[in-house]
């Protein structure tokens, strides 16, 4: 979409396959308990607002915060202190991630490419789900 | 969005003494100054202001490409932006300057097919909903737009032209873009400026507005805070959406080998394992750091073929860059270009 060399639902749909193939296989077929079940969430969802960043890469502040996050949850996965840091999004300024260290223009912008990543984020993964769960039986 | 503004006021007050010697009485202080003469020849005020060195004509444009501070400041395309922009404010209702006015759209439209950004101009030009490429036409309508604003009460947050015409028939000689107060408002530089960055961020309103659906139907611009609203609302529900489909597909059986090919036969053209393997770019990720861990692969083995172990795990393997995002050479090429864009 925004990218000429590689169009950006691709690149989109491509990382967040494999980030999915790559939570699907550490967990356990069927979890059982509820905090698994969230910690899948978590991940899945991680790896929604990962695939996005990465796929558009350095290119926007946005990406760049979301990727600093990332980091920082990493780190601090390490250490285990089960530090919840969701991607607590509140306002616009706090919606955009990193759009308090912007100012309102660039806020603006970077809302726009938000949004439109967002969309195709939101597309890939439901034509994941219908087709998965068209093709083959759902265990939920 | 205060520093900017308080940065832009030095620069503009610089530049006024820079470029002027003769005192020339810029706008921005007091409009009725305009009223003497500058020193400049009639209708050669945009070819002085090509002439004007870079920086003084970066200055001129700071008002409006805000920008110039993030990015490298385009001296051609800023002044295609100050022309247009100066052909959308300056004066053209005064009936007696018409041979400056096509001088003006001429030299406009002439160097407007050279620009390269013009985001904001754009913005603005659509709104009469003109291609860039009919450029004459567009600054026509747009000059008819501004006489027909000008008729209209100042109901809106742009600058216009109003009454005055003394200062009308010498403010168009003027190489800079004069910004004219609208009736009953401050005409001090602070919020002079701040309109001009108002109006700018009014214009990438309109562009989100674009973006999120039904909220095309607003009144005008300035009905900021419904809009912003609107935009978060969207940008929210958008998200709801990623946490509530992540739960879904959290949730799903990972049996499911995903049926990657059909997958990407939805979004793509190609349908095959090996497009499927040839579609990701493997340039990005680094190969390797195989994990010998991964033993037992029979979902992720279904849909694929035997004999392409290596590939898919390679590509696994990759998945774990994806989302650690700590690879080393993807980590440092991009905390290089990070800094790039930091600083």
């Amino acid at each position: 979409m925004k990218n000429p060399n590689y169009p950006l639902k691709k690149r989109l749909a491509s990382r967040f396959l494999k980030a999915l193939e790559k939570i699907k296989y550490n967990m356990s077929p069927s979890p059982v308990s509820i905090e698994e079940k969230r910690r899948r969430h978590r991940a899945v969802r991680g790896a929604a607002y990962a695939s996005m960043a990465s796929s558009v890469g350095p290119r926007r502040a946005w990406s760049r915060a979301l990727l600093r996050k990332m980091r920082e949850r990493k780190r601090a996965r390490r250490n285990p202190r089960n530090a919840d840091t969701r991607f607590g999004l509140n306002q616009l300024c706090d919606v955009v991630p990193g759009g308090e260290a912007m100012d309102s223009r660039s806020l603006l912008n970077e809302t726009a490419h938000y949004i439109e990543c967002l969309v195709a984020q939101v597309q890939i993964m439901r034509e994941i789900l219908h087709s998965s769960s068209s093709s083959s039986s759902t265990t939920l | 969005m205060e520093p900017n503004v308080e940065a832009v006021q030095p620069q503009f007050r610089s530049g006024i003494s820079g470029t002027k010697p003769g005192g020339m009485g810029f706008v921005f202080d007091d409009i009725h100054g305009l009223i003497p003469g500058p020193p400049e020849t009639d209708g050669t005020s945009f070819t002085a202001l090509l002439e004007l060195p870079p920086p003084q004509a970066v200055e001129l444009l700071v008002k409006e490409d805000f920008p110039a501070k993030s990015m490298p400041p385009p001296i051609f395309p800023s002044n295609i932006a100050l022309i247009d922009r100066a052909s959308m404010f300056s004066v053209f209702a005064s009936a007696d300057n018409p041979p400056e006015s096509t001088n003006i759209l001429s030299v406009s439209s002439s160097m407007k097919t050279d620009s390269v950004k013009q985001e904001p101009l754009e913005s603005e030009h659509h709104r009469n909903s003109s291609s860039p490429a009919v450029s004459n036409q567009s600054l026509k309508s747009i000059k008819r737009k501004e006489r027909e604003k000008k008729v209209k009460e100042s109901s809106k947050k742009s600058k216009k032209l109003e009454a005055n015409e003394a200062s009308d028939g010498s403010g168009e000689q003027l190489p800079y873009v004069h910004v004219r107060a609208r009736r009953g408002q401050a005409t001090d530089s602070h919020s002079l400026a701040e309109r001009a960055r108002r109006e700018k961020i009014n214009a990438r309103m309109k562009l989100l507005q674009d973006l999120v659906p039904g909220c095309n139907k607003s009144l005008q611009i300035s009905g900021t805070a419904m809009v912003l609203d609107e935009i978060i609302n969207h940008v929210q529900a958008l998200q709801r959406q990623v946490e509530f489909l992540s739960m879904r597909l959290a949730a799903v059986n990972p049996r499911i080998d995903f049926n990657l090919d059909a997958l990407l036969a939805v979004e793509s053209e190609s349908s095959i394992d090996n497009s499927y393997l040839g579609m990701f770019p493997p340039s990005i990720w680094p190969e390797g750091q195989l994990n010998s861990s991964r033993q037992q692969q029979p979902w992720l083995l279904d849909g694929l073929h035997p004999g392409r172990v290596d590939d898919t795990s390679n590509f696994i393997t990759q998945e774990n860059s994806l989302l650690s995002y700590d690879s080393p050479p993807n980590s440092a090429s991009l905390h290089s270009s990070q800094l790039k864009m930091e600083l």
